[in-house]
């Protein structure tokens, strides 16, 4: 801009003084500057309109940790070349640089891919991109903006929870085996690709013939015992800054938990104090488990109810149905004296406490009393027993 | 859930990112190489004598100023560092132009620098020594500034702003106006390449901050883009013809002014090219503002010079007209020549001449205190259409006032615009035999007023010279023609700003032993004092040469028209019999294409006139626009038959890959590091297109004649790759029978590349043609 400034002063000023003096060579050197500014002007104008930059995203649903590809590509059609071609990249997504520099000769074209991995749960756009060219002596700079691609939800991590099993696995009351549920009943839910410990009879061999891969089914085994999972929403207990925050910790956990009960043929049900109070009845099935990924992606700390109330509210109705799991970074203990009164019998409700003072929170931690550690199991989760960045302990959910 | 990306500014990128080293030295090398080109178009100029001094003073300012980008150092330390580095910088290069006083002390120096380093009283003084330490810091000035802007601010405009400002008045104003186009064109290319490359590394320096993966070939491309934007440029600018050429600061100023912004300038070093009635040499004049003054036409074969006044007085280096004796009744008509005035017969030629002023007072010259318009005539005056007096030395032997010869034609009232007269005149015809027998019995009052010298040393030397330069002739014909060859040849050179003559010299006497340069006046003074050293009588015509062939009237005769830059000076040497010959010792110059004249047929000087008005190029030193460009593609044949033989003749296996890689380019794939000389191969034998007999069989049918062009190349080709492999991992090598088959193979490849390259352009427009193909894939 500055520069246009002063090269359109120069014009003026020799404009003027060849007009005044008539010498031919004066007039030469005000043209030459001249044509260079309406040069300038036509070249980023013409090659501006017949830019394209086209992106190839991938669309769907992803889990935290999971890598991404996406391919550009910069397109020339005029026939003028591009200099450069700056492509920068808007996407909201931390550590993932798509920007390029590129130049494109007349009538050709540029792509390039661009890998990414998503470290955060969430919806997530790809773009808004933009295209920055000019003339070679930048005049006259244009910027082409194409918007945001189309959202994709990105899953909450989901780790390993074997340790956790025992809290509270079990079936119905009297039935604490751990472990895979029998196929005891052929109700197909959905069919999924093969794993190595599936058995040969699990094998949908329509659909691995139309998939050309092995793919397996996967069954409602509405005989097995279930799990609620309460998940403390409130937006006064939760403590850090995403990624390392207990919130973050809280819900992955939540997700971790359900994966696995879900992939066990555990029913599997959701409360939350969330601003909604959302609720999710038990349920079993591969279509379950989304949907509670889903959820579990865009929850937010948004409640002002107390996770005790929800534990009061919803323990009661639970009793002898299966396990009870709280997670919570709650440190009043309403919620324990709370839980404690639902009054399980046959498992003990398991307690999972993401501790808030290793996230920063001021104060002291919960401390868990000998009666308590008696009648619930607990677990405590600080900061850095998840790491969120360490995408190779994740689960795959797909 | 999303969060917001906010992109750091790009100003505060450029804060804390210093330019690379590639950056870095790409800038100071064009800023030095920008400095240089202004420089040598103020030079070209001419402002000031021994201004060489200033080259080295704008590299040590860009130098200065690289020193100071590289070490970071801020904004307001290179403002006040300025001005000792202008003090360090311009002093070594200038301190030797002021002359001593006998002070030498060091307190007394500076005081006498610091005088001169006032720009705004230097700049316009008229001494040249002070003059040349101002442009020195004026150059110094711009090199810093283009450097610091151009390298650490990457500021392109702001840094080529003061070089153009420069440029512009160097092409407006410079006391030599030939010359500039070349090293202002020069200068403006290199002005845009330093806008692009700091553009460029502006744009670097963002995406080096911003972590933005440049994809390759992009900086080659950049400046390619540039070269060819800048190209165009140059192309419109030099076709681009300008709106006017008529001077408006005559208007503005008021008649009398030099014109244009010269001004101070003008009274310092330069006057403007123009009439004038004496002959006084020294000064250097300008050709920079021509005024048009009035058009003629004429019966003559050719455009005739056009003669104002004479000079017949030599006194002390200075030619001035003699005071001669008026005659006429200021009636016009004929003018009156006495009885015993050379014959006007047979060895002469009448011709008219019809003048139309285009100014007022385009002929007025100012002779003694009166302010005169004079007639302008050719040869011999015989009459003119409007009242004018002939003065010139009158004969009264018969009581009757004839005039034995014209030195002027003063009219009786000013030529106003638009103002018509008519003149005739009688021109010479006489042959060379005629002439060289000429007698050499002059009349009394020619001898006493045009063979007159002073007798002083200066005279001496004349005849000496005249003498040298005469010996051999036999004939006062010879002798005068002997002397204009002489003036005319190489070791006298044209100039309008000739050297000062050392003082207690006269300029004639500077002009023929010393410098040897000098204009029409020196020429024409110089022989016009030799011919009367050898006795010949001689005087100097004052007046307007040629004109430019500017259009064709209703009468179908063409129309010449006469600028102020068309005001010469000439010589006639008078012959008993066929009375003023003239002769002309000018060679020719940005000014005109002087020639000798012919003799015989009608002796009119000039040749032909040239369509331009303002200084013509010279025709004579000039080549044609054909001989150009049948250098230029000479040069390219040259250069392309060199580039075959380098191509075709590789001394190893080593420099033979470098061919490769070459042939590679042209067909369109480049090298990737991570090729070997095998995978290289393949892609080069995979990029070569088929024959065209192929690329007509109907898809799917793609049979390879085993005689076809491409199946012998790759033939070649891999053959080539074989042997190079076998050459580098073989524990034997290739014996002397492989390396001829090698060899041979790479020759096949060299002799048709030219149809191979050719083939590749086709295939690959065709390719380009479809917008839906995708082409470079990266990473």
């Amino acid at each position: 801009m500055q520069s246009r400034a002063l090269l359109l002063a120069c014009v003026a000023f020799l404009s003027l003084l060849a007009g005044l003096t008539g010498v031919r060579l004066a007039y030469s050197l005000a043209y030459v500057v001249l044509s260079l500014l309406a040069l300038s002007f036509i070249w980023s104008r013409a090659t501006s309109r017949r830019l394209t930059v086209t992106r190839e995203s991938p669309s769907g649903t992803f889990t935290v940790g999971e890598p991404f590809t996406e391919r550009f590509t910069a397109c020339n059609h005029s026939s003028l070349p591009v200099a450069y071609c700056e492509v920068v990249d808007h996407s909201p997504i931390d550590g993932y640089l798509a920007s390029r520099v590129c130049t494109l000769a007349r009538r050709a074209s540029v792509s390039w891919s661009a890998r990414g991995v998503f470290d955060r749960r969430g919806r997530h756009s790809f773009g808004p991109l933009e295209a920055r060219i000019g003339d070679p002596f930048g005049l006259f700079p244009k910027s082409i903006q194409v918007r945001a691609a189309g959202e994709m939800l990105v899953h909450p991590a989901v780790h390993p929870v074997d340790d956790l099993a025992p809290a509270w696995s079990g079936g119905s009351a009297g039935d604490g085996q751990p472990g895979r549920p029998l196929d005891v009943a052929p109700d197909v839910s959905t069919v999924r690709e093969y794993q190595t410990d599936d058995g040969q009879s699990r094998i949908h061999w329509k659909s691995t013939a139309r998939t050309g891969r092995l793919m397996s089914c996967t069954y409602d085994t509405p005989q097995t015992s279930g799990l609620l999972v309460v998940l403390d929403l409130g937006s006064a207990v939760h403590a850090g800054e995403a990624p390392e925050s207990t919130l973050e910790y809280a819900v992955s956990l939540a997700a971790s938990i359900c994966h696995a009960s879900l992939r066990r043929g555990h029913a599997v049900g959701l409360v939350t104090n969330d601003a909604a109070g959302t609720i999710f009845r038990t349920r079993r099935g591969e279509a379950w488990r989304l949907r509670l990924l889903d959820f579990l992606a865009v929850a937010a700390a948004d409640g002002t109810v107390p996770v005790a109330e929800a534990v009061s509210c919803h323990g009661r109705s639970w009793r002898g149905r299966g396990g009870l799991c709280v997670i919570t970074p709650d440190r009043n203990p309403e919620w324990v004296e709370a839980l404690l009164d639902t009054g399980m019998r046959g498992t003990r409700p398991l307690c999972v406490v993401v501790e808030p003072t290793s996230f920063g929170a001021p104060g002291t931690p919960l401390r868990v009393s000998a009666a308590w550690r008696q009648a619930l199991n607990w677990r405590l989760i600080r900061r850095g027993d998840m790491p969120t960045s360490d995408t190779s302990a994740h689960v795959k959910t797909r | 859930m999303q969060t917001r990306v906010t992109l750091p500014s790009p100003v505060a990128d450029l804060r804390r990112t210093a330019p690379s080293l590639v950056e870095f030295w790409v800038g100071v090398t064009l800023c030095a190489l920008l400095m240089l080109a202004t420089t040598w178009a103020v030079l070209a100029g001419d402002w000031v004598a021994r201004a060489g001094g200033t080259l080295p003073v704008v590299l040590v300012g860009v130098a200065e100023a690289a020193l100071l980008v590289r070490m970071q150092v801020s904004r307001a330390v290179a403002v006040i560092a300025g001005p000792l580095f202008a003090l360090v910088a311009a002093l070594p290069f200038t301190i030797a132009t002021i002359p001593a006083d006998g002070n030498a002390s060091v307190a007394h120096l500076v005081v006498r620098y610091a005088g001169a380093m006032w720009l705004p009283q230097s700049l316009f003084s008229a001494d040249g020594r002070t003059f040349l330490v101002a442009l020195s810091l004026v150059l110094w000035v711009c090199a810093y500034f283009a450097t610091w802007m151009a390298v650490r601010e990457r500021n392109g405009g702001a840094a080529v702003f003061p070089c153009l400002f420069v440029l512009a008045l160097n092409i407006l104003n410079a006391p030599r106006s030939f010359g500039l186009v070349l090293p202002s064109t020069v200068a403006v290319a290199l002005a845009a390449t330093v806008v692009a490359q700091a553009n460029l590394s502006r744009l670097a320096a963002t995406w080096r901050h911003r972590s933005m993966v440049v994809l390759p070939g992009m900086f080659g491309r950049y400046m390619r883009s540039a070269a060819v934007m800048l190209g165009l440029v140059l192309l419109v600018a030099a076709l681009a013809p300008p709106v006017s050429s008529y001077d408006l600061t005559q208007s503005i100023l008021g008649s009398g002014s030099p014109g244009g912004l010269q001004s101070s300038t003008a009274n310092r070093s330069s006057q403007p090219v123009g009439f004038s009635v004496d002959t006084v040499l020294g000064g250097a004049i300008s050709a920079a503002h021509p005024q048009t003054l009035f058009r003629y036409t004429t019966d003559a074969p050719a455009p005739l010079y056009i003669a104002l006044a004479t000079d017949s007085q030599f006194q002390n280096g200075v030619w001035t007209h003699g005071e001669g004796s008026a005659i006429g009744d200021g009636s016009g008509g004929d003018v009156l020549w006495a009885a015993s005035a050379p014959e006007l017969g047979a060895e002469t030629r009448v011709v008219h001449l019809d003048v139309t002023a285009l100014t007022s007072d385009s002929t007025n010259a100012t002779i003694g205190a009166r302010s005169v318009a004079l007639a302008p005539w050719v040869g011999t005056p015989l009459s003119v259409s409007v009242p004018a007096n002939a003065i010139g030395i009158v004969r009264s032997a018969d009581g009757a006032g004839r005039l034995l010869t014209v030195d002027r034609l003063e009219l009786v009232s000013d030529l106003k615009e638009g103002t018509s007269l008519s003149i005739t005149g009688a021109v010479s015809t006489a042959t060379i035999e005629q002439l060289r027998g000429a007698r050499q019995a002059y009349p009394d009052a020619f001898t006493q007023e045009y063979t007159n010298l002073p007798g002083d040393s200066a005279t001496d030397t004349l005849i000496g010279i005249a003498r040298d330069w005469t010996s051999g002739t036999g004939n006062s014909y010879d002798a005068a023609v002997a002397i204009e060859t002489h003036l005319r040849s190489s070791a006298f050179t044209y100039t309008l700003t000739p050297p000062q003559a050392p003082d207690g010299t006269l300029p004639i006497i500077d002009f023929l032993t010393h410098s040897h340069k000098g204009y029409c006046q020196y020429f024409a003074s110089a022989m016009a004092a030799l011919l009367r050293a050898e006795g010949i009588p001689s005087r100097i015509v004052n007046g307007y040469a040629n004109g430019t062939r500017t259009s064709v009237d209703a009468k179908g005769d063409t129309v010449y028209t006469v600028t102020s830059n068309d005001a010469h000076s000439w010589v006639e040497a008078y012959f008993p019999h066929y009375g003023w010959i003239p002769f002309e010792p000018t060679p020719p110059s940005q000014l005109g294409y002087y020639q000798p004249p012919v003799r015989g047929a009608v002796t009119l000087l000039g040749v032909g006139a040239t369509p331009n008005a303002v200084p013509r190029a010279y025709a004579g030193h000039t080549p044609s626009a054909l001989v150009l460009v049948l250098l230029g593609l000479l040069l390219v044949l040259v250069l392309l038959g060199l580039a075959g033989v380098w191509l075709a003749r590789p001394r190893d296996l080593r420099t033979l890959w470098r061919r490769m890689a070459v042939v590679g380019r042209l067909l369109g794939v480049r090298r990737r590091p991570c090729d070997t000389d095998a995978a290289f191969t393949a892609r080069l034998m995979a990029a070569i297109p088929p024959d065209r007999a192929a690329l007509r069989r109907p898809r799917g049918d793609a049979g390879i004649c085993s005689r076809s062009l491409r199946a012998s190349i790759c033939k070649a080709l891999d053959e080539i790759a074989v042997l190079s492999g076998k050459a580098q991992f073989s524990s034997k090598g290739i014996d002397a029978t492989e390396r001829v088959r090698w060899l041979r193979c790479w020759r096949q490849v060299a002799r048709a590349l030219p149809r191979l390259v050719w083939r590749s352009l086709l295939a690959r427009r065709r390719v380009v043609e479809d917008p839906y193909r995708t082409g470079v894939a990266a990473l």
